[in-house]
Parts: C-alpha cells; sequence; structure tokens
C-alpha cells in the first residue's frame, strides 16, 4: 500500500527513519531537477538535494501540515538555490555535455533513436539551457517552476512570496526573451550549417 | 463584459497559453486573438518556445540519498571501559613477568652465543656437555657477560661504518667524472658535453610546452567564464528593454482607447 507524503510525515515525526527515506526516494529527483536547472551546475545541486532533505529531517518537528510536504521541500530548496547564486555571485552555467560519449549514449536509448537524432536532442537541450542561463533569476525560477514541476499560479506565487500577478508577468517576461533568444540561436545554427 | 479582453492583456494571455483560466475567459481570449495578429502571433510564439523546453533534460544520476540513525550506544560494564596507558603498560609488565616466571625463563651468554632456556627440568632438557670442565664452566658463567656484548657492539659499529664509507665512495662519481677517469680523449668529452647540453635543451623545451598549455588553459577558462557573465547581462538587458517596450505598448494603446472613446 503506497501511503501519502502527509502519513509518511506523520510517521517519521514519530521517530520512523524509515518513512522518511520514503519521502526522500519519492521526492529526491524532482529536487535534484530543480536545483540542476536554476543553478546549471551538477556537484552544486547534488549538495542541494542533501541539504534540502537534512533541513527537512531536522526540521521536521516544526512542520505543521499546513503546507503541503513538497511544497515545504521545495521551498527550502529554492532558499538554498538563492543562497548558493548569492554567495557565489555567479551566473548558471549552461551544462555542456562534452564527456558524453554519443555513440555509447545511442547504445543506451531504445533502439528507434539514431545518433543523429541523439546528437540533434542534445544540441536542442544545450540550446535552451544557454537561453534559461540568460533569464533573471526570479524569472528563471518562475519558468523552471510551472514548466518542469506543473506547479499553478498560485503554487508559484506561494513559493517565491510574491502576488499571482507578479508570477504572470515574470512569466511573460522570461517566455519573451526566451522567443528572441531562440529565434537567435535558431538563425546562428542553420548559417552555421550552411557554411 | 467583464470578461472581455479590452487591449492585450499579457496576464491573461499567459493564463491562456497555461490553461489556467476561466471557459469564459479563454472564449474572449481566443475572440481578441482572432482580430488582433500581434497576440496571435504572440501566444504561437510561446507555444513554439515551450515545446523546445521540453528538450531540456537533466542528467540521470544515481542519487540514493538516506537517513541513517545512530545506533543508540549501551553504557559499557566496568571491565569493558578502556584503561589509562599506564594501567596498560604495567598490566602488560606483570603478565611478561608472571609468563617468564612460570617457565622458568633463563639467558645465558657463553662462547655459543645467546642461549635461551625455558622449563623446570633444567638438567634434563639443557644440552649434553661434552666434559664435565665445561658443565662445571657453563654454569659458573655469569647469566650475561657485559664486557661481551660490549665487544660485541663495537665490532657492529665498526663494520657498519666501514660499508657506509664504501657505499658513499660508490655514489660519488658523476657521469663526466666518470669519463674523465676513464681517460676519454677531448673529442669523447666534448661528445659527452654536447649530449648533456642537447638533453637539458630538450628539458627546457618540454618545460616550456608544458607552461604553455597550462596558460592557454588558464585563457580559455577565464574567456569561457568572462562569456558566461556576457551572456547574463545581455539577457538582463533584453529583459530591462522588454519590460520598457511592454510598458510603452500599454500606454500607447491606452491613448489610443482613450481618443476612440472621445
Amino acid at each position: 500500500m503506497t501511503r501519502t507524503d502527509e502519513e509518511l510525515v506523520a510517521l517519521s515525526m514519530s521517530g520512523d527513519s524509515e518513512s522518511f527515506n520514503q519521502l526522500i526516494l519519492r521526492w529526491e529527483r524532482p529536487i535534484y531537477a530543480l536545483a540542476y536547472r536554476t543553478l546549471g551546475r551538477e556537484e552544486e545541486a547534488r549538495d542541494v538535494v542533501q541539504e534540502t532533505f537534512l533541513r527537512a529531517f531536522r526540521g521536521l518537528k516544526n512542520f505543521r501540515g499546513q503546507a503541503k510536504f513538497s511544497s515545504w521541500i521545495y521551498r527550502i530548496a529554492l532558499n538554498l538555490c538563492r543562497d548558493w547564486m548569492r554567495r557565489e555571485r555567479r551566473a548558471p552555467i549552461a551544462p555542456t555535455p562534452e564527456g558524453v560519449d554519443l555513440v555509447e549514449l545511442a547504445a543506451e536509448q531504445e533502439p528507434a533513436e539514431s545518433i543523429e537524432d541523439l546528437v540533434a536532442r542534445h544540441d536542442m537541450s544545450r540550446v535552451v539551457a544557454r537561453a534559461m542561463a540568460r533569464l533573471p533569476d526570479e524569472q528563471r525560477m518562475a519558468i523552471i517552476l510551472k514548466e518542469y514541476h506543473g506547479m499553478t499560479f498560485q503554487e508559484i506565487a506561494d513559493l517565491q512570496s510574491v502576488p499571482l500577478s507578479t508570477v504572470k508577468t515574470r512569466l511573460y517576461q522570461g517566455l519573451s526573451v526566451l522567443r528572441r533568444v531562440l529565434q537567435q540561436e535558431g538563425h546562428e545554427m542553420l548559417r552555421a550549417e550552411r557554411s | 463584459m467583464t470578461n472581455r479582453i479590452v487591449g492585450c492583456d499579457k496576464e491573461r494571455l499567459v493564463a491562456y497559453l497555461y490553461d489556467e483560466d476561466t471557459p469564459a475567459e479563454r472564449a474572449a481570449v481566443e475572440a481578441h486573438i482572432a482580430i488582433c495578429r500581434e497576440c496571435a502571433t504572440e501566444v504561437s510564439g510561446f507555444r513554439d518556445v515551450r515545446g523546445r523546453l521540453s528538450e531540456w533534460q537533466t542528467p540521470e544520476i544515481d542519487l540514493g540519498y538516506r537517513v541513517v540513525r545512530d545506533p543508540v550506544a549501551e553504557p559499557r560494564r566496568w571491565w569493558q571501559a578502556s584503561l589509562p596507558v599506564w594501567a596498560q603498560a604495567a598490566a602488560a609488565v606483570l603478565v611478561l613477568s608472571a609468563g617468564a616466571g612460570l617457565a622458568n625463563l633463563q639467558i645465558e651468554y657463553g662462547a655459543s652465543g645467546v642461549q635461551l632456556r625455558t622449563g623446570w627440568a633444567r638438567a634434563s632438557s639443557a644440552p649434553p656437555s661434552s666434559s664435565g670442565v665445561t658443565a662445571a664452566k657453563a654454569a659458573a658463567t655469569p647469566t650475561i657477560d657485559l664486557a661481551a656484548v660490549h665487544a660485541l657492539v663495537s665490532a657492529s659499529e665498526q663494520k657498519l661504518r666501514a660499508e657506509f664509507a664504501a657505499a658513499e665512495q660508490n655514489r660519488q662519481p658523476t657521469a663526466v667524472t666518470a669519463a674523465l677517469r676513464g681517460g676519454a680523449t677531448n673529442e669523447a668529452m666534448l661528445r659527452q658535453v654536447r649530449a648533456l647540453v642537447a638533453e637539458s635543451e630538450q628539458r627546457q623545451q618540454r618545460e616550456l610546452a608544458l607552461r604553455m598549455g597550462q596558460v592557454v588553459r588558464e585563457i580559455d577558462s577565464q574567456r569561457r567564464a568572462d562569456l558566461v557573465r556576457i551572456e547574463q547581462n545581455m539577457g538582463q538587458l533584453e529583459g530591462a528593454t522588454g519590460q520598457t517596450a511592454d510598458s510603452l505598448r500599454d500606454q500607447i494603446n491606452y491613448l489610443v482607447r482613450v481618443s476612440q472613446r472621445r
């Protein structure tokens, strides 16, 4: 029987650490994806995941269940990402899969995907990552939460502690910048292919 | 009438794009984009962007974090408690002494070297003596003869000193002096020197190449960092410009609406 997050939280609060491990198993990948896309760095994203669950475990007694468990850990993770960006004062790096052997990777993928498709997908992924890295932090976070974590405007507003209209404005502005940047990138890629 | 879009409302466009509006609001936006080419292009462009955003994958990695509680430590019994070092050393001496006493350990040094004997039946376990005189002599010999030990240590020291001196002599000659001692001619000596100079040059060239490679790598990483920073600034600039353009467009739309009303 699959337990809900709330049930697992209640069991964890009574000292059952195995229940908390089930919560980690359920949420570590989304939190990693959030941190990775926000920071653009694999190692730092891992650190954020570890620190998020450590803080959640230590703060369990303060969790009153007013918000969902997922919202709570998303908030912890986002705050950690913000702290990291503020501390490092760095722009997020667009991850480039330079160390990836595409031939090997193609063999691991489903057989329908050719090496050409795989290369194209990697190029596209890199282009999108680069374009996202150019957005201001709050716009990038709003788009990540909406596009990759399927949050509602209200959930994003609660997480970012801003009014609903601000979330919509951030999404609109972020999408506008991405549209321009991706169009430019598309033109440049076409030009490169022709030359 | 409240759901009707008056002008181009970007918030409603975003709500429409993400399907987070009421059916009435949706119908209003659809009616608007049917007549407003600018908003229709925008919605279509945003849909393309969303399609491309789905291409951004995260790496497949093993995370597998777990919370592990430390087992609660049980209080130790008195015999499990660790003793201080002095007490451990005293205990070791006691045990060894008791063991030696029980085994009747005896150390003797004679002409045949150091001898260790254990056991109570000494007469029967001792090696048979060739004569009664030697047996009596062995019995009269003190357990450890200090003068003999001193002589043995002095002999070992001298031997070690001689070996160290020999090793030092073997190590000193270099390649050049070896060639000279061998009675080599001037030409041979010149060849030797040339070879040494050539080797030195090669070593310097290798070091130079290494340094150059290092400098190139440093410049490259700095360039990458600068590019990222420039891209970030450009993005922020574009965001700000877009925002200004949006507000200008809103103002123009407002003026047009007001002028139309009048």
